[in-house]
């Protein structure tokens, strides 16, 4: 994280007007209402802008410093790190978050597919949670709009398989927890909501604002080498990633198709077939769809509408470096393929080929990018990730071999 | 609580919306209610033996639980009168339960499922493998998941195609499961053969036994009818299984009393049995009277499992059962002699029929049809 001192720096830099950032190359800028654009199609894609402090809800609230960041010794998030390592908070007791969601590979999973409780298997790649705080719209369908929702969906779902009840009375049974519930929340009367309030208040320290790009766009103009300042001016412009990838949390939070290839393994492993045909089914599709469909159809799950069909979330960008494979179902491998896939203006739509009507996004078209120019997207990628955010794994406490009643 | 004339106590409940005076007239007109005569197992329809065959493959299907780790037949063993050999059952990996299973054997006619007698049974069995299926601490499944699971596997496909003309889905897995119960009927029963005419069929000794149940030990005012069950809530005293404060077999009490919405849950210090059904203090420590058929094959005994044996039974009820809060006024010391003891215990073993020839072996992992590839509609995989 940014010093306090840079921060007011860059604030009282853009206090005085200063041209902060330096916005170098062929994308221009375009200023509007006091707020930078960049202009593609002739539409008006808000700039790349720095992280200040997640926002925290009124309805769960936790301690904040001076500036906004939460601090860390707040109970709620002493709570929820420990409950975030808890495998307590699954169906049979060996699932935590903290097994798809791994500190040591970005708070992710470095697997095509995510994982699932023991027996079962998943159907989509596994987000990282830093600068989850961020987002209001989790998972790839965005059918969650806050931690708070977030959490419960996969501990009961296909993550976890976690059942309210016994999840609850798991807590309840270990004396430690029954305190930190009570410190944190004045009671233990309702730990399981509590549970999921006291994870996302932890989440909300995970954040990631000081990369490269972030103390660049503050004013550090050395924070990126020639190389990614070449990337970034791609970025804006010829490479039309802004479109999507914009504002402060690079991305819009809006759904698109993209072609991308389909994941084989919906295909050819039966276990993982299961995982994928269940949630189809699960989501109520039509039959001719459930029958036909080996690739993920994204939105439509959640709204039903055609014209949403394979259309998935704007990833954010921060922290990318360390959450290898990509989308939704981890068909590439780094960002060089990443690039290379937009540079091909995308893949083959397969709704078109699959139903007959394409919800491909217009926005993709061939770029033309020469391998130089690839290689500079890609290092100004690279620089939206910074340190790595490691926690002491807590030791948990354990439950009592036998439970005394008063 | 009395022991007879409760039937329809619940009913009278829905039906008056709770009217205490209503219930207060039901049970105290109750109690000099005459048992019902013993007799032997009605003839029973059999459903199509297509449905059966597939509820037995989902029987003892592990693939039916949330991880893949256990089947009905964890819980209720073949080999072991359809039943679990230990006190307490076992559960969902990563729980254990806090009573004893029950044999499947005649559910079918089970009044209510489960000691707790939270589900009404009536011949509803899909209902209760549902329950099962679904609960956290026995197979903790997403039908939805079920479904797709027995889609992916050929032999079921075709055995499902065969028997309803359609897909596996969780709703025709339960009613297999359901049909394939209905199957489960002792047979060639001692006691029944005796009861038809064939007067060999019970020893000497368990003749006497017979007339001591129905007579001086007053069994039957309890374990009457063709089930030998009245299927209602009674308090014995048996004593509470220590056990049960095993740290995971009382999260699962302490879960499932919360999801039943029992009073004071938290503090619960023994199993509340039917008041968690009915949240009457009455039924405090009461459950359903089993069923005596195939007991001999059931141990242990009770539904903490405290009693090991056929013979401790009969001395726990000699003795005039233990002290309970709501304790049965029918349960009082018998004065039986040590051979009156020994009889009652010898007609207990008349009342299991054959073995069925079901070996859980013949279902193990190794034997069990595997998942295969699914073609997808209209394109290549």
């Amino acid at each position: 994280m940014i010093s306090t001192a840079l921060r007011l720096l860059a604030v009282a830099a853009m206090a005085l007007g200063l041209a902060l950032p330096a916005w170098a190359g062929t994308a221009k800028p375009v200023q509007k209402d006091g707020k930078t654009y960049f202009e593609i199609d002739g539409e008006l894609f808000p700039a790349l802008e720095p992280l200040g402090p997640p926002p925290i809800p009124k309805d769960n609230p936790q301690g904040v410093d001076a500036d906004g960041w939460p601090l860390k010794n707040d109970p709620k998030v002493k709570l929820g790190h420990f409950l975030f390592f808890e495998p307590a908070l699954s169906g049979d007791g060996s699932v935590s978050c903290q097994t798809c969601h791994v500190q040591g590979a970005g708070w992710a999973l470095n697997s095509a597919i995510s994982r699932s409780y023991p027996g079962q298997s998943h159907w989509r790649n596994s987000q990282s949670v830093v600068n989850a705080a961020y987002m209001s719209k989790l998972f790839w369908d965005g059918h969650t709009a806050s931690l708070e929702t977030q959490a419960p969906s996969a501990a009961k779902g296909l993550a976890g398989n976690g059942k309210q009840d016994m999840m609850t009375a798991r807590l309840t049974v270990v004396p430690e927890y029954v305190e930190m519930f009570e410190a944190a929340f004045g009671s233990a009367n309702n730990p399981i909501h509590d549970a999921w309030r006291a994870l996302s208040a932890f989440q909300r320290t995970l954040t990631s604002t000081d990369s490269p790009v972030d103390r660049y766009l503050r004013g550090e103009e050395d924070a990126l080498d020639e190389a990614q300042v070449r990337g970034m001016d791609l970025f804006n412009g010829k490479a039309r990633c802004i479109m999507c990838h914009n504002g402060k949390l690079a991305s819009d939070e809006k759904f698109y198709n993209l072609g991308l290839p389909r994941q084989p393994l919906f295909s050819n492993i039966a276990k993982n077939q299961i995982g994928f045909r269940s949630q189809n089914y699960g989501a109520g599709l039509p039959e001719e769809m459930f029958r036909k469909t080996k690739s993920d159809l994204g939105l439509y799950h959640r709204t039903h509408n055609h014209e949403d069909a394979g259309l998935f979330r704007t990833q954010p960008l921060r922290f990318i470096e360390y959450t290898p494979p990509y989308y939704h179902n981890g068909v590439m491998d780094d960002l060089f393929e990443v690039v290379e896939f937009y540079n091909q203006g995308g893949g083959e739509d397969y709704i078109l080929k699959d139903f007959g009507y394409s919800t491909k996004t217009d926005r993709l078209k061939e770029l033309n990018l020469s391998d130089d120019e690839m290689d500079d997207l890609v290092a100004f990628l690279e620089g939206f990730s910074g340190p790595e955010i490691l926690v002491q794994i807590p030791l948990l406490p354990k439950p009592p071999e036998r439970v005394s009643t008063k | 609580m009395t022991a007879r004339g409760t039937t329809g106590t619940r009913w009278v409940l829905v039906w008056a919306g709770v009217s205490l005076v209503a219930l207060g007239l039901s049970m105290g007109t109750a109690a000099a209610a005459e048992p019902r005569p013993l007799a032997p197992l009605p003839k029973a329809e059999m459903p199509d033996p297509a449905k059966v065959e597939i509820g037995k493959y989902m029987f003892f299907e592990k693939r039916l639980s949330g991880d893949g780790d256990r089947s009905c037949a964890d819980c209720h063993i073949p080999e072991k009168g359809w039943a679990f050999p230990e006190p307490l059952s076992i559960g969902y990996p990563g729980t254990l339960h806090y009573r004893n299973a029950k044999t499947v054997m005649n559910v079918r006619f089970a009044k209510y499922f489960y000691w707790d007698g939270r589900l009404d049974g009536g011949n509803d069995l899909p209902t209760q493998a549902r329950d099962a299926m679904t609960d956290s601490h026995f197979m903790a499944a997403d039908g939805r998941i079920m479904g797709q699971r027995m889609k992916q596997i050929p032999e079921y496909v075709k055995m499902f195609k065969k028997a309803y003309g359609g897909e596996p889905h969780f709703g025709l897995i339960i009613k297999a499961l359901g049909d394939f119960e209905k199957t489960l009927v002792s047979k060639n029963v001692p006691f029944d053969n005796y009861l038809k005419g064939n007067k060999g069929a019970l020893s000497a000794e368990a003749k006497e036994g017979l007339a001591l149940f129905e007579g001086k030990a007053n069994c039957i005012q309890c374990h009457d009818g063709f089930m030998l069950s009245d299927g209602e809530a009674h308090a014995l005293g048996v004593p509470v299984n220590p056990d049960i404060f095993e740290v995971k077999r009382y999260t699962t009490l302490r879960s499932q009393q919360m999801f039943l919405g029992t009073p004071n849950y938290r503090n619960l210090k023994s199993d509340p049995g039917f008041f968690g059904t009915e949240k009457n203090n009455k039924y405090f420590g009461t459950f359903v009277t089993p069923s005596l058929r195939e007991v001999s094959k059931t141990a242990p005994y009770m539904h903490n499992g405290m009693l090991p044996t056929l013979e401790s039974v009969v001395d726990f009820y000699n003795e005039g059962g233990g002290p309970a809060v709501n304790q049965d006024p029918l349960i009082k010391p018998l004065g039986l002699t040590a051979a009156e003891k020994g009889a009652l215990v010898e007609f207990l073993k008349s009342l299991a029929g054959d073995d069925l020839g079901y070996r859980t072996a013949d279902y193990s992992e190794d034997k069990r049809p595997p998942y295969e590839l699914l073609k997808w509609v209209g394109q290549d995989n």
